[in-house]
């Protein structure tokens, strides 16, 4: 047991060493790489204690000789087992390395086409917003972006405006030519008025010519009675009846045509009476009309607005989920890192145990290989120090911090 | 005239996100693929912005830094660093270089945004 | 259509009911052209509270009236209009010559 410390120290030392440092320098998890370096450690043990319970059994029938055999076919074997141990590891570290460059190639693929899709996504949501706007500036004639008043744009509002007006002015036309017809009623009135007093005028013409009549008949029958001496009276008495009666005929012409007059009179007031009295319930339907479709036309604005608004914050948000994605996406800048940093991570693992494999047993004391052996595990520090540089330190994809100098 | 920007990354998905962010609020976009490929194109015309990430294949984006930082065409150039890398060490190096500011990834593009606005109006 | 009215000191009322169109002509000219006769009327107020309809020549004779009214500064206001006859006084813009109370 004393004679042969050398190779039970070697595989407890290795042993204690791996563990420490990667139990140090990766934590709780254990990457397929670093298992099957475990694996290759938990064989050290095993091999060590068959040997060490061999050489007690060897020890009852001690023979120097024989034990000599005995343990240099055991430091054989122990070549042998790390030969193939770093073959296998060889070959694993290989697949490994080439399906995390797989791995790489499909997240570089993967990636490439969601952003393709997501940035397409938004550039899509854009052309919706703007197509809806032109849509809406068109339909109400005036754009939410402040191009009021395009020509050739359809506006309704101005339409109803200007119908609007239109009605006004007919209304205002109406009321105007009605008070002017009212005015002529009132001086047609006027006209009955005074031809009333003209007929009152005739009457007492009339009388004065009946009277008239009457002293002329009483002064023809005076003169009658005077005999001779009346006859030149009677001729006078005559002629004034003669006028009496011409008056009359005078005053019935009159009258014949106050009549007409008062007919005509009364024509141009059946005239006035067309052209002034008119239903004002026209211009009520027609108003009522015009502001039921204001009303209306202003809802269906008010809907547009308020699509259009919806549209635009939908756009927002797809423009803010878009940004998301992008920030997320950048996982794989991380993800492509990390691989990497593992990958050389494995490539150190061997390289170590490809040092530890090549220390040959053949031409060498035990005391000279435990020193190569022990500055083998300094090389391995100095490896695996370089290799902790990790340059990802995230452990999530929220965005990282803005520093300016 | 747009503002031109560079943006240098080894990550082909980075410099995509990086372009198509700079790119839709109207920035024109030079991408490279490393510190080298990026020093290379500063020099055969200039930019506004530099934007570089740190490891990368042939030269790092601290290095790029330094030897922009020579060219009498970039002494005055806004350079930001966006790079996983956030440990203060790595910070201090890369503003001694001449980083005109750090951004961790992942970017966030609205942030992104706000700081070249900052940086290049 | 009737119409009534009431002078108290420098304010005259003239009370319309019925149907207000060209057949009241000669009434209701006559009815106003008596009331401003009165010298001291400073106001008349045309209650339209019982007016059930309203025509053309009815908004051409208020017109009228307050023409005539204003020549001797007489001021009139139109008052209680019901439903369609305050809403055709709206649409002749009369809130813009009389007050409509």
């Amino acid at each position: 047991m004393q004679k042969h410390p050398p190779l039970l120290g070697i595989a407890l030392s290795l042993l204690v060493a791996f563990a420490m440092l990667l139990l140090a320098d990766t934590g709780p998890s254990i990457n397929p790489a670093q298992g099957m370096v475990l694996v290759g450690i938990g064989v050290l043990p095993w091999l060590a204690l068959t040997w060490h319970q061999r050489r007690q059994r060897d020890a009852r029938q001690w023979q120097p000789r024989a034990v000599d055999r005995e343990i240099s076919g055991l430091a054989d074997s122990f070549d042998g087992l790390l030969r193939v141990l770093r073959e296998e590891f060889d070959g694993q570290v290989g697949n490994t390395q080439s399906e995390l460059a797989q791995l790489r190639t499909l997240l570089d693929d993967a990636i490439h086409k969601l952003i393709d899709s997501f940035t397409g996504l938004e550039g899509i949501a854009r052309r919706q917003h703007g197509l809806m706007l032109q849509l809406t500036s068109q339909t109400m004639g005036a754009s939410p972006g402040g191009n009021a008043g395009d020509a050739g744009q359809i506006s309704f509002e101005k339409f109803l405006d200007d119908t609007s007006v239109t009605l006004t002015m007919f209304v205002d036309n109406t009321v105007e030519n009605s008070k002017f017809g009212m005015q002529l009623v009132g001086q047609m009135e006027e006209i009955g008025e005074k031809m009333a007093k003209i007929n009152q005028i005739l009457n007492e013409v009339e009388g004065i010519a009946s009277q008239t009549n009457l002293l002329a008949l009483n002064a023809a029958i005076e003169a009658a009675r005077a005999g001779e001496a009346g006859r030149g009276f009677a001729v006078v008495a005559d002629e004034v009846r003669k006028l009496s009666l011409r008056s009359n005929e005078f005053s019935t012409e009159i009258r014949s045509h106050m009549a007409d007059v008062n007919q005509s009179v009364d024509k141009a007031e059946r005239v006035i009476y067309e052209i002034s009295s008119k239903d004002m319930n026209f211009a009520l339907q027609s108003k009522q009309n015009v502001e039921g479709m204001i009303t209306r036309i202003q809802q269906i604005n008010a809907a547009m607005l308020a699509a259009v608004g919806q549209l635009s914050a939908a756009t927002d948000e797809v423009e803010q989920n878009v940004h998301a994605a992008i920030t997320t996406l950048q996982f794989q800048d991380m993800a492509t890192q990390l691989v990497a940093h593992a990958g050389g991570r494995m490539e150190i693992i061997r390289s170590i145990l490809d040092g530890i494999a090549a220390i040959e047993r053949q031409h060498q004391a035990d005391s000279d290989r435990l020193d190569r052996l022990r500055s083998a595990i300094r090389e391995m520090t100095d490896l695996i120090e370089r290799s902790r540089h990790n340059p990802v330190k995230q452990v999530n994809v929220d965005a990282g911090d803005i520093e300016l100098f | 005239m747009a503002k031109t920007i560079l943006t240098v990354d080894d990550s082909a998905s980075i410099r995509q996100m990086v372009s198509f962010t700079l790119k839709s609020a109207g920035y024109e976009v030079t991408e490279a693929v490393d510190g080298q490929d990026g020093l290379d194109k500063a020099r055969a015309r200039s930019f506004d912005l530099v934007f570089t990430d740190q490891n990368m294949p042939r030269m790092d984006g601290i290095t790029l830094i330094r030897s922009l930082r020579a060219l009498p065409q970039y002494k005055s150039t806004p350079i930001l660093m966006l790079t996983t890398e956030s440990g203060e060490a790595m910070k201090t190096q890369g503003r001694a270089a001449g980083a005109t500011g750090w951004l961790v990834k992942p970017f966030d593009p609205a942030r992104l945004l706000e700081v070249v606005k900052k940086v290049i109006g | 259509m009737q119409i009534s009215q009431r002078i108290s000191d420098h304010h005259a009322v003239l009370a319309l009911a019925g149907r207000f169109d060209f057949n009241t002509h000669s009434d209701f000219r006559k009815a106003y052209e008596s009331v401003l006769a009165h010298p001291d009327i400073r106001t008349l107020d045309i209650d339209m509270q019982r007016v059930e309809y309203l025509d053309s020549s009815a908004l051409g004779m208020l017109l009228l009236l307050k023409e005539r009214a204003e020549a001797r500064n007489v001021r009139v206001s139109l008052s209680h209009p019901g439903g369609t006859v305050r809403q055709i006084l709206e649409i002749a813009n009369f809130g813009k010559l009389f007050s409509i109370t």
